[in-house]
């Protein structure tokens, strides 16, 4: 996938690392980032998995409504990437 | 405890040390609807709910006590910690049925989200888990918002603006708009404070949350940000 944003390849190996089991993978994908990016960087990229690993939670278990400005925003790409197939988007669109 | 972070090979932000020292703190202390041993036994339970389902937590240690919890609150800690995607009205609705108060159910959501969060964080950078400090003693305030409504979740939340009186001030401030995210957990608002103070250090201040040029590193910037954002949310199958 063409992200068009820089670093985005191991970007996104780390953050599918750090939902796998696997700690060796973890580790390489995270030696990656700071390598390429630096450690501030790679602090950041882990505030921000631990910051939606928490909030993606609650809006699961609370079945929070999307705000309606948003709907129509995200109408163009939620079914091209498969989001509204997830099962929290009933609770998100309709509660 | 204040000493988190302090052996890290990281130079990890004082403020982000500081929220999740705060963050951990919390979980030993009196909260709303549970005292001090039973949130640390939640915690606990969060952790090893997660350990034996793969999710890998580093130096893991067991800390649960087997202390009682109320009706339903295992299989809440189960689902939130390790299936949230699956958590729907009638698990909900089941739940608070059979004995669990609804402001019940969303402190545990947010001890397990909190928990949940400093531990992918260490997990993230390699960081042994930080470990739960004794129960403090005192009791739940049971303090019920008198403003709270059900709106745009399952569980009552206090309303930004005017129609959310003294409870809304005292969360939000003066604004009549919040992020329906951070108005979640405003049964208890402890909890939704909580939330916003991890929020607000992990991610984005709500005064730079337009603010698309925003970066805490010269090296990550918020488009970087936002990618990372949406895979993990991806991960979740959370739709929001």
């Amino acid at each position: 996938m063409d992200t068009e944003v820089e670093h985005a390849d191991i970007l996104l190996a780390y953050a599918d690392a750090i939902y796998a089991s696997d700690g060796e993978e973890l580790e390489k994908t995270r030696e990656q980032v700071r390598k390429r990016m630096g450690s501030g960087a790679t602090i950041e990229a882990a505030a921000t998995a631990a910051n939606f690993s928490m909030l993606d939670r609650i809006a699961n278990a609370v079945g929070i409504q999307i705000e309606p400005m948003a709907i129509g925003q995200t109408e163009d790409f939620r079914e091209e990437l498969g989001i509204n197939d997830y099962v929290s988007a009933a609770n998100t669109l309709r509660n | 405890m204040s000493q988190i972070y302090s052996d890290s090979a990281f130079a990890i932000r004082t403020d982000l040390a500081a929220v999740h020292n705060t963050t951990m703190e919390s979980f030993s202390a009196p909260g709303t609807w549970f005292d001090a041993t039973e949130r640390r036994e939640i915690v606990a339970l969060s952790r090893r709910a997660r350990a034996e389902r793969g999710f890998q937590i580093q130096d893991y240690t067991d800390e649960v006590l087997d202390i009682d919890l109320p009706s339903g609150a295992l299989k809440l800690i189960e689902m939130v910690s390790c299936e949230a995607e699956k958590i729907d009205k009638d698990f909900y609705l089941e739940l608070v049925s059979n004995g669990l108060l609804a402001e019940q159910y969303v402190e545990i959501v947010g001890l397990v989200t909190r928990a949940v969060s400093v531990d992918t964080f260490c997990r993230s950078l390699g960081l042994s888990m930080c470990l739960l400090a004794d129960a403090r003693d005192g009791v739940p305030s049971k303090q019920l918002p008198d403003t709270s409504v059900i709106d745009h979740a399952w569980v009552p939340i206090i309303p930004a603006g005017p129609k959310g009186g003294a409870p809304a001030q005292a969360l939000y401030g003066e604004t009549d708009f919040v992020a329906n995210i951070f108005s979640a957990l405003s049964l208890v608002p402890d909890e939704a404070s909580g939330v916003m103070q991890l929020g607000q250090t992990q991610y984005v201040e709500a005064r730079d949350f337009q603010n698309f040029k925003f970066y805490r590193d010269e090296n990550f910037s918020r488009a970087q940000l936002e990618l990372v954002a949406a895979r993990i949310s991806a991960l979740n199958n959370c739709f929001y």
